[in-house]
């Protein structure tokens, strides 16, 4: 396996639309990074550059030690997956995973090493004799995962492969996928427009919108100190909150002029690089604590709804206009119309700047 | 407004049995959310409420009002789709405003009802624009203030948030259950998403195979699911089960082939003696309700870390135990590596037994 390096790639479509601005990006040898950002986002065209199925404008890419700008798909040393495909039904489980590597007429020894090794890692070792079709389908997909991935490429390219799969089966692939690449040290450029996946499955995530890079880091540093605002809408379920709010003495007012106090410190922070008046309060819902009125909290507010999600309570806020969201344990009881305090977590709060909408703390 | 009573429902396509004696009554003003796997016959039974197909069996009333014989637009229901078809050279206005002209209202009385569901649906920025200049979730909004702008007697919905994106998907949950409230308009609801049932419904039945499995509140589709169809579809995490067998002399669950055994509850002790076969049992229980631990020993069972999924506020473990994948939620602070051996330790207070025969709950 090798490293890929994306260094300066445009792509401008002829129609004049910009797809890829100015994106550079490495994925390390053996690791699984995601990319992550809506539909139209050029997280795919980024991905198809790297494949060679699309010439960038501008920039390079390497792939190990090779620039592979003017090499044609095949001579790239990739394998570029779109979806498991279905299983060969008169092919046995074992026959199955190593139809790749018979095409390339690898000795059949090593072959069988590789079936077996693959297998184990799956958990599928018991079946492989079995024909596909008398397999439960949790255990097919594992046939077809394994299918996918024995080659042994410089890299693999994945453009969305869980998507068509129902919810279930999809849980359970991303599960294994993730397991399969950790234990061979696969690299693999994973696209997805799905933060649950992204989290779950990356090492590192990289966030696109509108062509141009967001931010790249581990799945809990886009979690939680994300750094612009569209990252922060755009990653964790329920999204962080997102609260206008201005700078008004050592803390922060909101728009119906409620004080949220901060230390000294963050406030000198915030005032030597914001551009304009206008802020944004960025909290995630697991770090606000409701309390009833009187409890001297951050912000008062009312109750609008309640969700139960079985392990935990969203409850949604009516806040001058909009709506924050707080999750509570189940055991936490709130009525709608109920007026409510929030309490925030100091060391979890961000502040963007709303005109550049780049976080500031 | 009405309430809605179906009793002992049957509806065939052919020889398929899509609906199979079902009974079910949703309270006025109440939310109730019908839930289950595609082809369960969720929409079958909302297009027999609404008119559109004719039972085979069984009656439906609103109030006390038997509605066969009485034609879709007769029974004064709000129906919204997956498919919201708006008109696309109409604008948000007129879209609103279209089902009131033919029921004779003023242009006053139209411009006062479309300022009303606009606000509460916040579309009221929006008048002008054609369905092209508006977001998914914009547009949803018109079809939903179409539905709502003649105050129907019930209100049904198929999948209505199918289409849009998750971020959307959530804001819209909260806000269907707000508006439903407002409305103080009774909300027959289908969906295949367990997470919009327990999140919107004051009940939420759960339909699997034409069948209802269970009616209750969330807590009761949670916490005390009927079966083993019910424990395993509503959860965002699915239940770990486990095949177990009593033994009666320890009071004990265990698994020979696994090589587990574990103390039963008083209550599940009681249940067993209402099993078939109290050696084909399962065991059930939450990925919230184990704990884990790298101290050898520490819990009742062994495993070894298989993927760590982070979701941010907490993680997800899965531990191989055996030839067994098992889900764990713990907090995101707890940081174990895979390949790690692991104690897991089951809150047995909260774990769930059912029949392995039947697959009726036990306890």
């Amino acid at each position: 396996m090798a490293e890929i390096r994306i260094q300066d790639l445009t792509k401008v479509f002829p129609n004049g639309t910009v797809a890829v601005r100015d994106l550079s990006l490495d994925v390390a040898d053996g690791e699984l990074l995601v990319l992550l950002g809506p539909s139209g986002c050029g997280k795919t065209t980024t991905l198809r550059c790297v494949a060679g199925l699309e010439t960038q404008t501008s920039g390079d890419i390497w792939i190990g030690d090779r620039i592979v700008n003017n090499l044609p798909p095949g001579e790239r040393d990739i394998a570029f997956v779109f979806q498991f495909y279905a299983l060969y039904p008169h092919l046995s489980a074992y026959d199955n995973i190593a139809f790749p590597l018979r095409a390339t007429r690898v000795p059949k020894a090593e072959v069988d090493k590789r079936v077996r090794a693959i297998a184990e890692t799956l958990r599928i070792s018991h079946i492989l004799r079995k024909r596909p079709q008398r397999l439960p389908s949790g255990e097919q997909q594992r046939v077809a995962l394994g299918r996918a991935i024995i080659r042994r490429p410089q890299a693999f390219l994945m453009d969305e492969p869980l998507t068509n799969l129902d919810a279930a089966l999809r849980v359970d692939m991303r599960v294994e996928l993730k397991h399969l690449q950790h234990e061979l040290g696969t690299t693999m450029l994973y696209v997805t427009h799905d933060q649950t996946e992204a989290m779950t499955m990356g090492n590192r995530i990289a966030v696109m919108n509108r062509g141009v890079l967001q931010q790249v880091g581990t799945p809990l540093e886009v979690y939680e100190r994300p750094n612009t605002l569209f990252v922060a809408g755009f990653v964790g379920d329920p999204p962080m909150n997102l609260i206008p709010v201005e700078l008004a003495g050592d803390g922060l007012r909101s728009d119906d002029g409620q004080q949220i106090t901060l230390d000294a410190a963050t406030a000198d922070l915030i005032k030597a690089q914001q551009t304009g008046r206008e802020l944004v309060l960025g909290i995630r819902a697991e770090d606000i604590r409701l309390t009833g009125s009187g409890n001297g909290g951050d912000l008062r507010a009312e109750i609008a709804t309640r969700e139960s999600l079985g392990d935990q309570t969203l409850y949604s806020v009516a806040l001058n206009g909009q709506f924050v969201q707080v999750t509570t344990a189940p055991t936490v009881r709130f009525e709608p119309g109920e007026a409510v305090e929030l309490h925030f977590d100091r060391s979890r709060i961000r502040v963007f700047d709303a005109a550049t909408e780049q976080a500031l703390v | 407004m009405s309430s809605v009573t179906i009793e002992n429902l049957t509806k065939r396509f052919g020889g398929t049995v899509a609906v199979n004696d079902l009974s079910l009554y949703i309270a006025d003003r109440e939310f109730v959310v019908m839930v289950g796997p595609t082809g369960a016959g969720k929409t079958t039974t909302l297009r027999c409420v609404a008119g559109l197909e004719k039972p085979d069996n069984g009656t439906i009333r609103f109030g006390d009002e038997d509605m066969a014989g009485v034609s879709p637009a007769a029974r004064d229901v709000a129906f919204v789709f997956q498919n919201y078809a708006l008109y696309p050279r109409k604008t948000v206005f007129e879209n609103v405003a279209f089902p009131l002209k033919p029921r004779g209202y003023t242009k006053v009385e139209i411009e006062v009802e479309v300022t009303r569901v606009t606000g509460m649906l916040r579309i009221d920025n929006l008048l002008d624009r054609l369905p092209s200049q508006l977001s998914g979730g914009e547009q949803q909004r018109v079809a939903l203030g179409r539905a709502m702008v003649r105050t129907p007697r019930v209100f049904l919905m198929d999948e209505p948030l199918t289409n849009l994106d998750f971020q959307l998907r959530a804001q819209m949950r909260s806000e269907l259950k707000r508006i439903q409230r407002e409305l103080n308009i009774t909300f027959f609801y289908v969906t295949n998403d367990q997470v919009e049932a327990l999140s919107m419904g004051d009940r939420i039945a759960v339909l699997n195979e034409g069948r209802l499995q269970q009616v209750g509140t969330q807590d009761e589709v949670y916490d005390k699911p009927a079966n083993l169809f019910v424990a395993s579809f509503i959860g965002s995490t699915r239940m770990n089960f486990f095949k177990c067998a009593y033994n009666a002399d320890k009071g004990t669950l265990f698994s020979a082939e696994d090589g587990w055994s574990l103390q039963a509850t008083e209550e599940m002790r009681a249940g067993v003696q209402a099993s078939s076969d109290p050696g084909n049992l399962i065991l059930g229980i939450r990925p919230e309700d184990v704990q884990i631990s790298s101290q050898a020993g520490d819990g009742n069972l062994e495993g070894q870390v298989y993927v760590v999924e982070p979701l941010g506020d907490r993680n997800i473990y899965d531990v191989t135990v055996g030839p067994n994948l098992l889900k764990i939620k713990t907090p995101a602070t707890l940081v174990l590596d895979p390949g790690v051996q692991v104690s897991i330790r089951f809150d047995m207070s909260r774990a769930h037994l059912f029949d392995g025969v039947t697959e009726q709950a036990l306890t």
